[in-house]
């Protein structure tokens, strides 16, 4: 059987499977705001305009009834559950692999969750207040009991061990102290983890999903790997404490990671940056300014993938470059109804990102 | 007569000029702040709405370790008698060292704990008595009792679990002694990003630049309650009766 006719066939039998839920993703995608509606939202005055204009857009059930005085984190808070609810659409009628891989999407927010619960019960913090904080994609049943629990032992035996998350958590085992320091290293370590396992699944999916999320994930180990070097500049943090918890992926692995691991100030980074990545939107002389922050440069590197990956056809990637694309969008809003609540419009337009590309 | 009248010209002179520098101070306060608070924007834009709130805030090692200090400096009035409210003050940040407390005696080991080797990797702690009392006295002095989370002792534990058979469980207060009260960029995360740093930056600039307006405002009332003082006095020479 020829290449062409394999790939073919595996097309017709991905629409057979998934076409559906493809024809919903599409709908869905739709529905993110617009350089039209962004441009509105630049000229909003007070965060009661915010809301007025959103409810002219996807946002309206959820945030019509939104009561008076307004925050911003009410604002995204209430817009997440757009997301949430796009994601259970799609979660319910998934068959596999789809389900398995849109599974694989929550997984990051339950590594956010339980790292935000143990440092709030660290800090003397109410459970209650704690999971009301929590990412409701990255919410499990067990989630309560990390507060119980009185040690990492025990929060793996009670808790973690029924999660998808067990397999990543057996590196984390020799943690003690569970101070800032270390329960920021969990979190690397488990985000590492969980990267490779992804990118292993997505192999085993072959084709253009395994090609376009090979990208995707690459990108995020160089974005992870960068972003721990620049945080740990100046910590306690020892080299090679460094170097354990960078990605094993990307286009830095290994030269690059051999480089970073080795930096003493963000000029070197900067350096190894310029060496190593060659994305289209990185040119010479990156300079972070704080006009255009380095998380600002990854952000818009990462949805020029995610739109690239969701051009494709008859791919699971198209789903977590949807799911990029609704979180960056919340981060615009995030971005904008914090500049008008700070007086500070000005500067909306240095952390806007354009996630529809029209 | 004359030197008395050059005095007074220059301290309207001074009034003058420190009343500029004032104005000055607390628009560069006012400015600084926003970039502060602004800075934490950036930090939710990058890490999400939760990632700078209260459920962040370390209650227990909270201790201010950067303190103002006022250190008096008396204007005299023409009769050499000081006015009264004619003192000005320096203010001095001052960044007071971290002492750790001396950890306490830890209590002899059992008879009937065998030398069982602990399989897990987890180093075996001293059990050592907690500070957990009287911080619980502290929140309740404040009236943050009801805020804490009902934590299970050990005592009131009944699951039947042989203590001697799982570790013990981590000594918070322990960890908090060695490692010191830690600066309040910490309670957001280990690793801090640029965003958090330059926040940190700019707070700090907010401190001295407070102790700073501080100084001249003190500087101001002095001269102000002086020349109020010289007024009376001149007045009451000028009298007949």
């Amino acid at each position: 059987m020829s290449n062409a006719h394999a790939s073919g066939l595996d097309r017709t039998l991905h629409n057979l499977k998934n076409g559906f839920l493809q024809g919903v993703l599409r709908g869905c995608h739709r529905g993110l705001l617009s350089t039209h509606d962004y441009s509105k939202l630049m000229v909003c005055e007070t965060l009661d305009d915010v809301k007025t204009l959103l409810c002219s857009t996807d946002y309206r059930a959820l945030i019509q009834d939104l009561p008076s005085p307004l925050h911003s984190s009410t604002i995204v808070s209430t817009c997440t559950q757009k997301m949430v609810n796009d994601f259970n659409i799609f979660r319910s009628q998934a068959g596999e692999p789809l389900g398995a891989f849109l599974d694989f999407l929550t997984y990051g927010y339950m590594i956010d969750n339980v790292v935000l619960v143990v440092t709030g019960v660290l800090h003397e913090r109410g459970v209650h207040e704690l999971l009301q904080k929590c990412h409701p994609l990255g919410s499990f049943d067990s989630m309560a009991s990390i507060a119980v629990a009185n040690n990492m032992r025990e929060l793996y035996r009670m808790v973690i061990v029924d999660t998808p998350l067990a397999p990543y958590f057996s590196q984390c085992s020799n943690q003690e102290d569970l101070d800032e320091l270390n329960v920021e290293i969990m979190r690397n370590i488990l985000y590492k983890a969980y990267l490779h396992d992804f990118m292993k699944f997505c192999e085993g999916v072959g084709g253009v999903t395994a090609t376009s999320m090979m990208d995707i994930l690459g990108f995020e180990a160089d974005k992870r790997a960068i972003t721990i070097t620049v945080n740990s500049l100046g910590t306690e943090l020892s080299r090679n404490d460094r170097g354990s918890l960078f990605p094993e992926l990307g286009s830095l692995y290994p030269d690059g990671h051999r480089d970073l691991v080795s930096c003493n100030d963000f000029v070197q980074v900067q350096a190894t940056m310029e060496m190593y990545l060659s994305y289209e939107g990185f040119g010479t002389g990156l300079i972070q300014t704080n006009d255009k922050p380095l998380e600002k440069i990854f952000s818009e590197e990462k949805m020029k993938k995610c739109q690239s990956a969701f051009k494709e056809q008859f791919n699971l990637a198209s789903f977590y470059a949807y799911m990029k694309m609704r979180e960056q969008e919340l981060r615009n809003l995030m971005w904008i109804t914090e500049c008008i609540a700070q007086d500070q419009k000005h500067r909306i337009s240095d952390g806007l990102i354009n996630v529809m590309n029209d | 007569m004359g030197a008395d009248k050059a005095r007074e010209e220059s301290d309207l002179v001074r009034v003058l000029e420190l009343t500029e520098e004032a104005v000055r101070l607390k628009l560069a306060l006012g400015d600084t702040i926003r970039e502060g608070t602004f800075a934490f924007s950036r930090q939710r834009y990058a890490r999400g709405p939760h990632a700078v709130s209260e459920t962040q805030y370390d209650l227990n090692t909270m201790r201010a370790t950067t303190k103002i200090s006022a250190t008096p400096r008396s204007i005299d009035g023409p009769s050499g008698v000081s006015a009264p409210r004619s003192t000005s003050y320096t203010f001095n940040v001052v960044e007071t060292p971290f002492e750790p407390e001396p950890e306490p005696e830890p209590e002899p080991k059992p008879a009937a704990r065998s030398g069982k080797a602990d399989d897990d990797g987890l180093r075996r702690r001293p059990k050592v008595k907690t500070n957990t009392e009287k911080f619980l006295e502290r929140m309740e002095a404040l009236g943050l009792r009801d805020q804490l989370a009902e934590v299970p002792r050990e005592a009131d534990r009944d699951d039947g679990k042989d203590d001697d058979a799982s570790p013990p469980p981590i000594d918070i207060d322990a960890i908090r002694r060695k490692l010191g009260p830690r600066k309040p960029i910490h309670w957001f995360g280990g690793l801090p990003s640029p965003e958090m740093r330059s926040a940190e930056a700019a707070f700090t600039r907010c401190v001295q630049l407070c102790a700073r307006v501080a100084e001249v405002e003190s500087e101001l009332r002095a001269l102000t309650a002086r020349a109020r003082v010289d007024a009376v006095q001149l007045h009451e020479v000028g009298d007949p009766s």
